[in-house]
């Protein structure tokens, strides 16, 4: 009866053992394709955060003024927060979640604040909390196409110029390598130089310490300030979203791999004990057989 | 002068060239080296580098045209979004 209780373990541990395996294969499959997406854009997201703060500093010194780049006193702060769909991914969502909650209640303090959240796990932890939520997206993975996100960059620019928000953050996760992935705050909006610098520095590395140029704008500067700006963030929230995905199976790949050795240091475990009992239920029978024939005698 | 083009899916160009002509929203633009820093919006149309005699072509759906003392910036994209 032991012996047929600890080989049920060893294959039900072998059963997780293959599951955790094809898991990993399909995360490392897709890690692989958003990892490159969002590599491939880098170079464009660092010259557009560039071409943002040249514009900032070019706004300060000359008349033409946007809204974009102009702080304003706060009533009403909105805060997006992109997390999974799925599970199985290691410490990804609770990463980025622990700290949306830490910084939103410090936000708080500065006025009230309202709660986009983007992916099921990111929901459900909000409503979990206790939070209001202004709107649930669920289907994150469509995030993937640059439609979805300009609709709702889109969005965002257009509640700002109307004065509902007045300042709009978005929180989501960096990839740097299938090892460690940082969760970070991006400020969408206002925009303000010292946030661009440092976003340069993180993401890039790099500092730039240049004069803005004196710019020709056509047609003219108001009207291209304000396209510009909310076209070019269009392509950071998209790099972020893609960094963010990339992260996610990034997150998946190391849970699973994770999962897979430790279910195989188990089934080491179960295999030992198994030939023990063998071994052990062999010896009782031999002496069984030896002390009855004993008897007989 | 150094020019970078670049997509969202890769980097299409980056190098040296003697001059650079782009379809812009107000018309078709040429730029040479030392042109004062402009920005503006580009939009269908063909891409035209030249270098030492040579010509290369790319084809763009729209795009952002930025020029500063440093470079020239084109944020194009190559398909339709």
């Amino acid at each position: 009866m032991r012996l047929l209780e600890i080989k049920n373990k060893i294959n039900l541990t072998q059963n997780i053992y293959g599951l955790t395996q094809a898991l990993e294969l399909i995360s490392a499959v897709r890690m692989k394709r958003l990892v490159k997406l969002a590599v491939n854009s880098r170079p464009l997201v660092q010259k557009v955060i560039a071409i943002l703060k040249r514009l900032s500093q070019y706004q300060k010194i000359s008349k033409i003024k946007s809204i974009y780049f102009q702080s304003k006193r706060i009533k009403k702060i909105l805060v997006l927060v992109l997390a999974s769909d799925r599970g199985f991914c290691g410490f990804y969502n609770r990463n980025i979640l622990k700290l949306a909650e830490k910084e939103i209640k410090e936000l708080e303090k500065e006025g009230k604040v309202e709660i986009i959240a983007i992916g099921k796990k990111a929901v459900n932890f909000f409503k979990k909390a206790g939070y209001q939520l202004k709107e649930e997206i669920l289907d994150q993975k469509e995030y993937q196409k640059f439609e979805k996100v300009r609709d709702l960059t889109e969005r965002l620019f257009q509640d700002y110029q109307k004065n509902e928000y007045q300042k709009i953050y978005f929180y989501c996760t960096h990839y740097f390598t299938p090892f460690y992935q940082l969760p970070r705050k991006i400020q969408v909006l206002p925009l303000e130089e010292k946030n661009l610098d440092e976003m340069l520095k993180k993401i890039a590395g790099i500092t730039l310490i240049e004069k803005s140029p004196d710019y020709i704008f056509e047609p003219s500067a108001k009207e291209i300030l304000d396209k510009l700006v909310s076209e070019l963030m269009e392509f950071e929230i998209y790099h972020a979203i893609l960094e963010a995905l990339a992260s996610e199976e990034a997150s998946r790949m190391m849970a699973m791999k994770r999962a897979m050795d430790n279910a195989k240091e188990i089934v080491k475990d179960l295999i030992l004990k198994y030939h023990k009992a063998r071994q052990f239920q062999i010896t009782a029978e031999v002496c069984e057989i030896t002390t009855a024939k004993e008897a007989t005698k | 002068m150094l020019v970078n083009i670049l997509s969202l899916e890769k980097v299409v160009y980056q190098g040296e060239v003697d001059s650079l002509t782009v379809p812009g929203i107000m018309g078709r633009l040429t730029i040479l080296a030392h042109h004062t820093p402009l920005i503006t919006f580009l939009k269908k149309g063909n891409l035209i580098l030249r270098k030492e005699g040579e010509e290369k072509i790319f084809e763009i759906k729209k795009g952002v045209l930025e020029i500063n003392p440093k470079e020239v910036n084109l944020l194009v994209s190559l398909t339709s979004f």
